[in-house]
């Protein structure tokens, strides 16, 4: 069983091929997280808005969402708006990772409040340092607010 | 005066002697007879004298002239001394004062004719001249007098309106002709004060049960009364004719124009749709394609040990084909860019375009210890500045990799301002290849020479052309090549380009 004190990086990508590429490259980074599927912008919502709960009975939300522009149902555009939109979920970061580098997304996804935006390099071992980089940044380099953060150990009676 | 010698009119005294020596014989009578020989006599010494002067006038000889009129007077002086004897003094003397008159008017009336003459036998040429002009005059010529009677009728005239001018003097020219302002022809010519009354007013004709198209110029010639008045008609059925002809071939002119404009909108839609179309299309494929890659790249870390050599080489071949294949997509993706949006036209000043493509190919231009320079100032002019960057990047680019030279030279100029030129001393072009090389992917040498997809130059001749300008290189094999390109259309032709040099 895995452990559950982890902090929560919540991956919305439909491609089973990408879940892949992020997941081996998350397990060879050696960072201690959980990570999160949603492969529709509707199921990331709801368990953006219905968060999970620790032994503790706090909840839990994601410390970090990895954001695939091109998901179906409510895209990735939208989705940056919603979360950054609610008071509950806003302060969670939200990063962005696309294929397209094309002006006016970069411009929208910033404007909606995403946190920061990435093409996908086509080399996949300079895809998979973008990956570890990132997510070493958000929940090592950076303090987050104690709503997104489980520490290891914390809570457990 | 030959004729007048012959007949002996230099001379009338001998004449006289000789009417004396026949008639006086014959008729010996008393004075009253001699005076009566004599007077008659006198009188034809002077119808013989003034027919000689009349000649002479017509000879114009002033000096024998002169000659007769004193020789009449002498002889007319010898009639009257042949009255001596008779010893009628008055009579004499008034007998030479008849004579002095008559040589007087004799004399005065061959000077008149013969200063008249020239002025005349002119005003009858000039008079022969404008008949002649009249009756061969193209155009139908009559003249009126104040009420649109017509007093005259060229040829012309009768030509057009199959009408003999013998008919037609004392008619009305309302008869014949209807002005397109409804007006009589009295009215007109009442209104008719100036040389032109109306430049030229169209009218219709009649010709026996037909209207013929004719053009009018009506001028008064006379000021003075009776006013005589001249209209020029001109047939204007042929000219009609032409501008109708004109006027429908414009018609069709515009509508083929109009529809090549339609044809061309709509080549230039169906040019963004498949720009459009290619972007999508590579973007998408794009998408597996960095899913094999990424699979190679798993394989060859985490299976590494379980694949034997063969199987490891085959796997590092694959990454390179998808690398290649990724590259050869991006490069269809950036041509369909060039055609999915109109160029910018904002001030670029291409000095500053080429100086920061040369930062950025700072170190190729290093490692291959080139030598680049830009003689000269550039111009500054509206266009795109991203894309004139890749043209200087792709052009550049081009001189440094296709150069076997230990030091390759490359030099960026614009003599006239309008046609930018970038020449290196590299390995060149044959002819055969100067139209091939602007094509998509078109490589002239193997991959293991010369690395790249031989997109390059599609870019370059595409961002050129969406700015209206053109592309053209001069080279031979071993000689350098020199690119030209323009950024503007109505640009110099390529046979007015500037001389291409050899860089050293």
């Amino acid at each position: 069983m895995p452990p559950k004190n982890l902090p929560l990086v919540l991956l919305v990508e439909d491609s089973p091929d990408d879940v892949d590429f992020a997941r081996r490259a998350l397990a060879t980074s050696g960072l201690p997280l959980r990570l999160v599927v949603a492969e529709r912008g509707e199921d990331a919502l709801a368990l953006l808005r219905a968060p999970g709960e620790n032994a503790a009975g706090a909840a839990v939300r994601p410390a970090l969402v990895l954001l695939d522009l091109n998901t179906p149902g409510t895209s990735g555009r939208e989705l940056v708006a919603l979360v950054k939109s609610d008071p509950e979920l806003r302060a969670i970061p939200v990063v962005v990772l696309s294929t397209s580098a094309h002006r006016s997304d970069i411009e929208h996804c910033y404007r909606s409040g995403a946190n920061s935006y990435h093409t996908k390099p086509d080399d996949f071992g300079r895809y998979q340092e973008m990956l570890r980089q990132i997510v070493a940044y958000w929940l090592d380099a950076v303090v987050l607010p104690a709503s997104t953060m489980v520490e290891a150990g914390a809570g457990l009676a | 005066m030959p004729l007048a010698a012959i007949l002996g009119l230099n001379n009338p005294r001998w004449l006289l002697i000789l009417m004396h020596r026949r008639i006086a014989p014959l008729h010996p009578g008393g004075p009253s007879d001699r005076r009566r020989l004599m007077l008659f006599s006198t009188a034809i010494l002077c119808a013989v004298s003034l027919a000689a002067t009349v000649m002479s006038a017509f000879h114009f000889r002033a000096a024998s002239n002169w000659r007769i009129a004193t020789a009449a007077e002498s002889s007319i002086a010898a009639v009257g001394r042949s009255f001596d004897d008779s010893g009628d003094a008055w009579r004499r003397s008034m007998l030479a004062a008849v004579g002095e008159t008559l040589v007087l008017v004799i004399a005065g009336g061959a000077l008149l004719v013969r200063v008249c003459n020239p002025f005349i036998r002119r005003l009858e040429e000039s008079d022969a001249r404008l008949r002649a002009i009249v009756s061969t005059a193209g155009d139908g010529i009559i003249t009126l007098d104040e009420r649109g009677t017509i007093n005259s009728f060229n040829q012309a005239a009768e030509r057009m309106f199959c009408r003999r001018e013998s008919d037609m003097l004392g008619r009305n020219l309302g008869e014949l002709i209807l002005l397109s302002s409804g007006l009589s022809f009295t009215r007109e010519l009442a209104a008719c004060r100036g040389n032109d009354c109306h430049a030229s007013q169209k009218a219709l004709g009649r010709v026996g049960d037909t209207l013929l198209p004719v053009e009018l110029s009506l001028s008064r010639v006379s000021s003075g009364e009776p006013a005589l008045f001249t209209v020029i008609v001109r047939d204007t059925t042929e000219r009609e004719t032409t501008q109708q002809r004109l006027r429908l071939q414009m018609l069709k002119l515009e509508e083929v124009k109009e529809r090549l404009e339609a044809k061309a909108a709509e080549l230039a839609k169906t040019n963004r749709d498949l720009d459009d179309f290619t972007y999508i299309a590579s973007h998408d494929l794009k998408e597996p394609l960095r899913g094999i890659s990424a699979y190679c790249q798993i394989l060859l870390e985490d299976y590494a040990e379980k694949l034997d050599a063969d199987g490891l080489r085959r796997l590092q071949a694959l990454v390179g084909l998808c690398q290649r294949l990724g590259r050869l997509i991006d490069d269809v993706l950036t041509y369909s860019q060039i055609g999915r949006r109109e160029p910018e036209a904002l001030d670029a000043d291409l000095g500053e375009v080429v100086a920061d493509v040369l930062a950025t190919l700072g170190p190729a231009i290093d490692e291959r210890r080139a030598r680049v320079r830009v003689k000269g100032r550039l111009f500054r002019l509206s266009a795109d500045r991203v894309w004139v960057g890749e043209v200087f990047r792709n052009l550049i680019a081009n001189a440094l990799k296709f150069n076997d030279s230990a030091r390759p030279r490359v030099e960026i100029g614009s003599p006239d301002g309008e046609t930018i030129y970038v020449r290196d001393n590299g390995i060149g072009i044959a002819p055969c290849h100067h139209e091939a090389i602007f094509a998509m992917f078109r490589r002239l040498h193997g991959r293991g020479k010369y690395e790249g997809t031989g997109a390059g130059l599609s870019f370059v001749r595409k961002i050129v052309e969406a700015h209206g300008g053109r592309v053209w290189v001069k080279s031979r094999p071993g000689h350098g090549s020199t690119f030209y390109f323009t950024l503007s259309p109505g640009s110099k032709s390529a046979s007015e380009e500037p001389a291409p040099r050899a860089v050293g």
